[in-house]
């Protein structure tokens, strides 16, 4: 089957190719079948990936250990769900499964406006289908997933999945941040139509708003999912570490966010063309830089797939994205001109306005930032790190202003606002904030952190004006109909589907950051060595280790820790913390090391989450008192094995017969229960071990937040009602018009 | 296996994409006339579309005014103001929208009337 996946790979270029050239051929001569021919080349695309990735599954599913890609990232141990998450831990797969999301994306938009933008697609389809056979040559020629071993040295087993991949989020993560990536493609490739053809209205805008919507909801999720999966399962304590992996999916977020912002006011004003086909254009590009940063290992990170020769053609592709984007820009400049002019600084539009850039100068500073080692290493010759620190000046400040902004916003009405309208409507949410402030810094110790203080009376203001819209307008849809203020509610939310749903999101942004300010300042964090029966305090907390735990399994060994939380002598929560060592496969370890290899091992944690606090521990297991036992276990294993080997060689036996006789020698029986009574030395003895507990405030507000902010996408991204999108006769809007006088 | 599983996905590929190709061939003038009638076709409904785009913002936004005053954002005088301005671009849209479709009805038109002789 991997030769049917390869063979596929290569069918999947010939496609991509023959619908860029059908494409531009059909438009540039008016045939409209030769464009029909380039679009029905992107649903086979869509086909065929599926199959070959169905291929890459099965593969994995059925442990052929001949695919070199199953050999390096599975073994028989692995549970099957992770067996159907593991073909996007490596390059190769995930690759294959980049190039599958980018054709089924593409075949639905192109399904979509096939009846529609019939200018501006085929070039669309030409850039969306370049994309892909970007992705599919380097799938075909430089990261094979369908490349075997000969059947000799296909091994047994496989050398397993990395142990921090083996979480649930990790079946959602990377294809949502995928997915993401692959959407923001879609508004990229027909703004490109549209520069090339010159048809620069609101068309291609209306078309692929929901797929740029799509694309903002899909990498956000995707970005939260990456976080929770830090919080969970790294070991660390945090959620976000300013990772240049972290940044290069926020980066392209923020600029979308940015566009989906701004086309609004082109929409309404036709206003602001050249800044909304550059920042649609940024974001395509930066999802392909981000997608440089993770596959080309130039930055250092645990996201990244390591080294890789797959740079130099990133950088090709990137130069050609960035210099073709500023050519058009140049070429179309004239057509991308307006009239219109902002009114009044008291708008919301200049409010939009003001939101864009603050979100523009974050990309510029994490995007330079991120880039810090980079520089420093081509001026210097010294990767220089910066880490997290460098970040926060920035990025906080401006945070602070974007969440003003988002609150203030939609308090200003389009095109003009007078000051004495300002003030009606400023007056609770102002006051709100400053009464959230006030009573913290009286009944907290929040004044000690101004910034974090900061966030949390704008959060207050920004929660305050989202909820006197939704009350004004839920009493105004009630004025008309006379519903109870549940279904006025409902009904202005369905018929405002993007306004509201854009304040539910801002909603959630207030929820986040004030979760995010909360957890980040007033995280109390400690490291202790504690026995069994010791205990220590943190933040009003009493961490008392309980007991040791040490459990075998086919998959694992674990060592944890049965840890009791108190606060004022009341019983808190008793979490249990535990780190697992998966067997390594490298012949380099001895026969029982192998079963305590730390490079191969994972955390879980102990959590006990609250809507106001978590405690959060975790445990380092001491193998130290253990090791006389494992170097010696290793010693007389070593010598049991080299003595069987001896003697089938003596006989003269085949591979397989060798194999068979020292399955049936028992040694492997032998070896597991030696394993299973060092493993059982953990307990018996008071090791001490070292923990780090943390005491963080509203972590839960961070994921309810990111909850809010999707569910707030989604109604603004759900379409409208057919009659609300049904084409109305002239007659009828010719009525429509004389009623509108 | 392998093979005829691809050869099956390689026959499935060229009659999927070629089948717009594979239409009753036209003559070159008949290709050229097509062509252009496509090119025009593809224009109309670019306008059209593009009409109704700015039709539906325009729409957006008197309602979005018509909240902003319900909710007390817009004076009455400021309302009415904006109100006038929104509807007076709307109902110039509305009337593009009708001209286009006068123009798309009389095209169709002598189209019939050519097809009956």
């Amino acid at each position: 089957m991997a030769q049917l996946g390869r063979a596929i790979l290569l069918l999947d270029l010939g496609v991509c190719l023959y619908s860029v050239v059908a494409s531009i051929y059909g438009a540039r001569t008016g045939q409209s079948d030769w464009v029909d021919s380039g679009r029905r080349a992107v649903y086979c695309l869509g086909a065929l990936s599926v199959i070959a990735f169905a291929i890459l599954e099965i593969a994995f599913i059925r442990n052929e250990f001949s695919f070199k890609v199953v050999a390096d990232t599975s073994s028989t141990t692995i549970p099957t769900f992770y067996k159907l998450t593991a073909p996007w831990s490596s390059q190769q797969g995930s690759l294959l499964l980049w190039v599958t999301l980018a054709s089924l994306w593409s075949s639905l938009v192109l399904f979509i406006t096939r009846k529609r933008l019939r200018e501006i697609a085929p070039y669309a389809t030409a850039v969306l289908m370049g994309m892909a056979g970007f992705f599919a040559s380097l799938a075909a020629f430089a990261a094979d997933p369908f490349a075997t071993t000969a059947p000799a040295q296909t091994p047994s087993n496989g050398a397993g999945l990395d142990p921090l991949l083996m979480h649930p989020s990790m079946m959602f993560h990377p294809p949502m941040l995928y997915s993401g990536y692959t959407l923001m493609a879609i508004p990229f490739a027909f703004a490109i139509g549209a520069l090339i053809t010159g048809k620069l209205g609101s068309e291609w805008i209306r078309d692929t708003r929901r797929f740029a919507l799509a694309a903002w909801l899909f990498l956000g999720v995707g970005v939260v999912l990456g976080a929770r999966w830090s919080y969970t399962e790294l070991g660390w304590g945090g959620y976000w570490g300013w990772d240049a992996v972290e940044n290069a999916a926020l980066m392209p977020w923020l600029m979308i966010t940015a566009f989906i912002h701004s086309i609004q006011i082109q929409e309404k004003r036709g206003m602001l063309k050249v800044w909304n086909v550059s920042l649609v254009l940024l974001a395509g590009t930066l999802a392909i830089f981000g997608t440089f940063l993770v596959r080309s290992g130039v930055l250092d990170s645990i996201h990244a797939f390591g080294a890789s020769t797959l740079g130099v053609p990133f950088v090709i592709l990137l130069g050609i994205m960035v210099i073709g984007s500023i050519g058009l820009i140049l070429y179309r400049r004239d057509g991308l001109r307006t009239d219109h002019r902002i009114d009044s600084l008291l708008s919301r539009e200049a409010m939009f306005l003001l939101q864009n850039l603050v979100l523009v100068a974050m990309v510029f500073v994490i995007f330079w930032i991120t880039l810090f080692p980079l520089i420093s290493d081509a001026l210097t010759g010294t990767k220089v790190s910066v880490g997290p620190p460098a970040f926060t000046p920035f990025i906080v400040p401006l945070a602070l202003i974007l969440v003003v902004l988002a609150g203030a916003g939609p308090m200003i009405s389009w095109r003009r606002a007078t000051l004495a309208n300002l003030k009606e409507h400023f007056v609770f949410p102002v006051a709100f904030g400053v009464l959230v402030t006030v009573l913290l810094v009286v009944l907290t110790n929040a004044d000690t952190k101004p910034l974090a203080l900061a966030m949390f009376g704008s959060g207050a203001f920004l929660m305050a004006s989202v909820a006197q819209e939704m009350y004004s307008g839920t009493a105004a849809r009630r004025a008309m109909t006379k519903d109870v203020w549940p279904v006025a509610f409902v009904s202005l939310v369905r018929r405002n589907r993007r306004r509201y749903g854009g304040y539910i999101a801002h909603f959630g942004l207030a929820v986040m950051l004030i979760g995010v300010a909360a957890s980040s300042s007033f995280q109390h964090s400690r490291n202790a060595t504690l026995r069994p029966g010791q205990s220590v305090s943190n933040d009003g907390y009493v961490f008392h280790y309980v007991r040791p735990i040490a459990v075998t399994s086919a998959e694992r060994v674990s060592f944890g820790a049965v840890i009791d939380v108190t606060k004022g002598g009341k019983q808190v929560t008793t979490l249990r913390t535990e780190q697992s060592f998966y067997p390594s496969t490298s012949s380099s370890d001895g026969i029982i090391s192998r079963f305590f290899d730390s490079s191969n091992a994972d955390s879980t944690i102990g959590l006990d989450a609250g809507p106001l606090r978590d405690i959060w521990t975790v445990a380092s297991a001491n193998l130290q008192p253990l090791a006389v036992d494992i170097t010696k276990g290793d010693k007389l294993f070593a010598s049991y094995m080299n003595s069987l080997i001896r003697k089938t060689d003596r006989e003269h036996m085949s591979a397989a017969e060798q194999n068979a006789a020292i399955n049936a020698s028992g040694i492997y029986t032998l070896r597991d229960e030696l394993v299973d009574e060092i493993v059982g030395q953990y307990t018996k003895h008071s090791y001490p071990v070292q923990f780090l507990l943390i005491v963080a405030p509203l972590v839960t507000w961070l994921w309810a937040g990111a909850f809010v902010i999707a569910l707030g996408g989604l109604i603004a991204m759900w379409p409208a009602p057919l009659a609300a999108r049904r084409r109305s006769p002239a007659v009828t809007r010719s009525r429509a018009a004389r009623e509108l006088v | 296996m392998p093979y005829v599983i691809l050869f099956m996905l390689l026959v499935g590929v060229v009659l999927v994409v070629t089948s717009p190709l594979r239409r009753s061939p036209l003559s070159a003038q008949d290709a050229s006339e097509h062509a252009r009638a496509t090119r025009e076709a593809a224009e109309r409904a670019s306008t059209l579309v593009d009409l109704e785009a700015a039709r539906d913002a325009k729409y957006r936004e008197i309602r979005d005014a018509e909240l902003d005053h319900q909710t007390g954002k817009l004076s009455d005088a400021d309302y009415a103001a904006v109100d006038s301005t929104l509807r007076a671009e709307a109902i110039e849209l509305l009337r593009h929208l009708d001209e286009l479709d006068r123009s798309e009805g009389e095209g169709e038109g002598d189209d019939a009337e050519a097809g009956d002789e």
